[in-house]
């Protein structure tokens, strides 16, 4: 039995140490925003917050995260309101299919926090392990702007 | 109380004819009850499951507290119909488009794509079946809902005036009236939901007339935006109790499943240590499925089947594609084209011919593409469960007639008995029309005695067993006279996706399941060889048979590897089929063209373009980008393409840095003229992405084939456009004044990237890129 710190809440996982987070998140704790894309930390789709940072969920084994904080999507939300960057997402009409979009939300909110107005340059750096088949990359870059109030 | 409403004949404004039916709405003591009947036989009549609500048709409900439900028979992959759908009816029912809910529609006979038509045997067939492909969702939804939602309406206001007794035609139709009668009718009593093909070609309702009001882009928020934002939406991969417990399924048994294939195409395996994985924690069992097609690894959690299947050894039988190399696939196109066998051909060859006889200038181009995967971010999968005479499929799938029916063929059961449970799908793009990995998860089910199973594919797999885009060669050979084109020759080699999806298509069009696999197993067979040498594949052949440049004589050959030397890589529909090849080939050609006959590359175009639509978006991207005097500093340049297809009009501009053999798209302006704009951001999204998707086809993405092994496992063999390499991308969404149809939007602009981008490439280096990716200082055809 493992117990981690998921969203603010110590949770108790009966999984193999070597089990990935990703797979602990969506199987035993249920929390499917997360999504797995390639299995080898190529495509961001897995991308959650342990210890504050963005970290691969599918190739962490949770053996290996301790009592670092992990922040899912479902967790960003702060006192049941949608984090600025969610919110721009919406108004920006951001998603397509929607598949990469938790992956691409998380990457974000891990780069405002240690960036609160970050430039392009940063928004490239940060966001380029992110990808979005669907092409919504030019919509992601507006949203993460507007979120962090430097317009288009 | 009864009264009846009898409908006349009438041919609505879409030149649809409707025929007669009759509407009996009567009236309890306490409520109402609706039964709507056509009078032309063949329609079915089935009871509502359970749910308190009046289905007023196929599409339609309403519950008893008011709330509208539009079942939707297209899958949301992203491309916003499940938005367009809801504004529509929502249109006709006086209410918001967020006052709709909408969930999916089964597989079932009563949904059928009226707006899919495809060439065959050199005529237009429709194929009503229930898919979402070929951009034609918009359109079927705008001939069909419309009608379908404006007779809600009125069936509402029927029964309102027959509670109220008095005249319907006295019941001032406005957004009051029909909240107020639907806040006072509560259905009792019988529900019927009808199910009937025919349903909406009797209604004889006219529409408001007007047209969905688009909001505009300040207020326009998509629907499904706040729940993809969130992490809420649930897709294939996700299906659980919210899902399975409907039909009496309990995820916390669910099993989780993987499959290996050979890494040849094809091949047939089995695990050679397979007790080994059997031992690994959490495995239930290890077994081939589908006599070898692949080997399905089992297990308490999907984290447990993906680790045992990585340590899977594979005892592979070589295969029939042992033999097949892309290069060598490609050379035989060449050879056949060289030396002209046997092609298919469209248009006139012999005045072409005539003319190349006669004429002393003559050019020829020959251009390439790969094998390209689909990549959709989330991989194949499907979950089932089997029992009590019934299978129940969860999946995401563009095609759920055919899914419904390969699994019944599967299963020895009739159609009727497999319910298929559409979910969202995390990109298709032609993929999920495919049922191949459906198949492999009814097939680990029945092996699990009926269990719960989800299947999920890895990366590795989905690369490994996609159906690709298909490698092409083509050859444009132009006569000149004067300053222009006087006869075209388009030659393509190409397999057919016609074959390769026929079975499918067939499957989906029987009703029963006896027919349908004895017709299924013949196309699958010797039906292959009649469709492949009696019928051009329209996929094959479309943007060069429909060119919209006005060049007599123009013809095109089909040239198809055909025998015992016929590619076995299996080949399907990719986001825009025919139009990535040959609008790649026409559209580098004209510049190539041009550049040869001294002309201004726009001009020459302009000069061919009879069309006033067409006509309109090129001037219009023209004057976005500023090509045509645009001052580029040394290493960038500015390229043009355009297309007519699945309706609309679309013409793109490209500027492109190059360093060092490295090119970078900067900036990417778009016109398009898909008719009525119904959500006209829902048009820039669609374009912004198909630019961006267009782009990793154009740059990076390639499938090599050596001894029928592919040459990508996962991303980093065969990565897609990333953040810091998208351009800014710039769309112009053509509005019309007067009364036009929308026409097809999600595919139209990807096949226009590849030709601006190598357009534009030579303007900045004097290179000419004709294979695609591009990789620049390596030989070109």
């Amino acid at each position: 039995m493992i117990t981690l710190n998921i969203n603010g809440e110590p949770v108790d996982i009966d999984a193999d140490p070597t089990t990935p987070l990703l797979w602990a998140l969506r199987e035993q704790l249920g929390l499917t925003g997360a999504k797995y894309g390639c299995g080898a930390a190529y495509c961001g789709a897995c991308t959650v917050h342990v210890g504050g940072k963005a970290a691969r969920s599918c190739l962490l084994p949770i053996g290996d995260i301790g009592d670092q904080p992990v922040t899912t999507i479902e967790g960003l939300p702060e006192n049941g309101r949608p984090h600025p960057l969610q919110t721009a997402w919406i108004q920006c009409n951001v998603p397509q299919c929607g598949y990469c979009q938790p992956g691409q939300i998380m990457a974000a909110a891990a780069l405002v926090k240690a960036k609160p107005q970050p430039s392009d340059a940063d928004i490239d750096v940060a966001m380029s392990g992110n990808l979005c088949r669907c092409g919504t990359y030019q919509r992601i870059r507006q949203a993460i702007k507007q979120a962090t109030g430097q317009g288009a | 109380m009864r009264s009846s409403v009898e409908m006349d004949q009438r041919k609505g404004r879409s030149g649809l004819s409707r025929r007669g039916f009759i509407v009996e709405a009567s009236l309890t003591a306490t409520g109402l009850l609706f039964a709507c009947k056509a009078r032309k036989s063949g329609s079915r009549v089935a009871e509502a499951a359970g749910e308190a609500a009046l289905a007023v048709n196929a599409y339609i409900e309403l519950t008893n507290d008011g709330q509208w439900v539009l079942l939707l028979d297209k899958i949301e992959m992203g491309q916003g119909i499940s938005y367009c759908y809801a504004a529509i009816v929502a249109e006709e029912l006086f209410v918001a488009p967020e006052h709709i809910v909408t969930r999916y529609a089964p597989a079932d006979k009563a949904y059928v794509n009226l707006n899919l038509e495809v060439p065959l045997f050199g005529l237009p067939v429709p194929v009503p079946v229930q898919i979402t492909a070929l951009s034609s969702s918009t359109g079927d939804g705008w001939q069909k809902l419309r009608m379908l939602a404006a007779g809600a309406r009125q069936i509402l206001i029927e029964a309102g005036a027959a509670s109220l007794d008095t005249n319907a035609r006295q019941l001032s139709v406005n957004a009051d009236a029909i909240a107020s009668l639907r806040l006072r009718s509560k259905p009792r009593g019988k529900v019927q939901l009808l199910a009937s093909k025919n349903l909406y070609q009797t209604l004889g309702y006219d529409p408001r007339g007007g047209r969905p009001n688009p909001r505009s882009a300040s207020d326009f928020v998509r629907p499904d935006a706040a729940d993809k934002s969130l992490g809420k939406t649930r897709y294939g991969i996700d299906a659980g109790d919210a899902e399975v417990a409907a039909a009496g399924g309990n995820a916390k048994d669910m099993l989780q499943a993987t499959v290996v294939h050979a890494a040849e195409i094809g091949a047939l395996l089995d695990a050679a240590n397979a007790d080994e994985l059997r031992a690994m924690p959490g495995v239930v069992d290890v077994f081939p499925i589908l006599d070898g097609r692949a080997v399905a690894v089992v297990a308490r959690t999907m984290a447990q089947a993906l680790a045992a299947a990585r340590r899977l050894r594979p005892n592979a039988t070589p295969g029939p594609n042992r033999q097949f190399s892309s290069e060598a696939i490609l050379a035989q196109y060449k050879s056949m084209i060289d030396g002209q066998t046997t092609p298919l051909t469209l248009g006139d060859f012999k005045l072409f011919q005539k003319l190349l006889g006669t004429s002393p200038r003559s050019f020829s181009r020959d251009y390439i593409t790969p094998y390209g995967p689909h990549s959709t971010l989330e991989p194949m999968n499907a979950t089932v469960m089997i029992g009590g005479g019934k299978a129940y499929v969860w999946v995401g799938t563009q095609f759920p007639s055919a899914a419904q029916s390969a699994v019944a063929r599967l299963l020895n059961m009739k159609p009727e008995q497999v319910e298929i449970h559409p979910m969202s799908a995390g990109g298709g793009f032609g993929r999920r029309l495919l049922t191949d990995f459906i198949v492999e998860a009814a097939a680990v089910c029945q092996h699990l005695g009926g269990k719960l199973v989800k299947l999920l594919w890895s990366r590795e797999e989905d690369f490994g067993a996609d159906y690709y885009r298909p490698t092409t060669y083509q050859r444009l050979r132009a006569v000149f006279s004067g300053n222009g084109i006087a006869g075209l020759a388009h030659q393509i080699g190409v397999q057919s996706i016609t074959e390769y999806s026929a079975s499918d298509f067939v499957g989906a069009l029987m009703p029963s399941s006896v027919k349908g696999n004895a017709i299924s197993r013949f196309i699958s067979g010797r039906g292959r060889a009649i469709l492949a040498n009696a019928n051009i594949d329209p996929f094959s052949v479309e943007g060069a048979s429909d060119m919209p440049y006005a060049i007599t004589p123009k013809c095109v050959h089909l040239f198809q590897i055909k025998g015992d030397g016929r590619p076995g890589i299996p080949i399907t529909y990719w986001r825009s089929v025919g139009h990535v090849h040959t609008i790649f080939a026409i559209e580098s050609f004209m510049d190539e063209a041009a550049a040869e006959l001294g002309a201004d590359p726009l001009a020459l175009r302009r000069s061919m373009i009879r069309d006033p639509r067409l006509a309109n978006v090129v001037d219009r991207v023209v004057a976005m980008s500023g090509i045509q005097n645009a001052a580029l500093p040394p290493g960038q340049g500015m390229g043009l393409a355009l297309l007519n297809g699945w309706g609309s009009y679309c013409a793109l501009v490209a500027h492109v840095q190059v360093t060092d053999d490295n090119v970078r798209a900067l900036r990417c302006w778009v016109s398009i003229d898909c008719g009525f704009a119904l959500q006209p951001d829902i048009v820039r999204a669609q374009c912004e992405g198909a630019v961006v998707f267009g782009l990793s086809a154009t740059l990076k993405q390639e499938i090599r084939i050596q001894n029928g092994v592919p040459s990508a496992r996962n991303f980093f063999d065969c990565d897609i456009i990333r953040m810091h390499e998208a351009p800014v991308t710039e769309v112009d969404v053509v509005v019309h004044q007067d009364d036009v149809d929308p026409t097809g939007v999600g595919e139209v602009a990807v096949g226009l990237v590849a030709p601006a981008v190598c357009n534009a490439v030579f303007r900045a280096t004097g290179q000419r890129v004709r294979r695609l990716p591009v990789r620049l200082g390596t030989p070109q055809p």
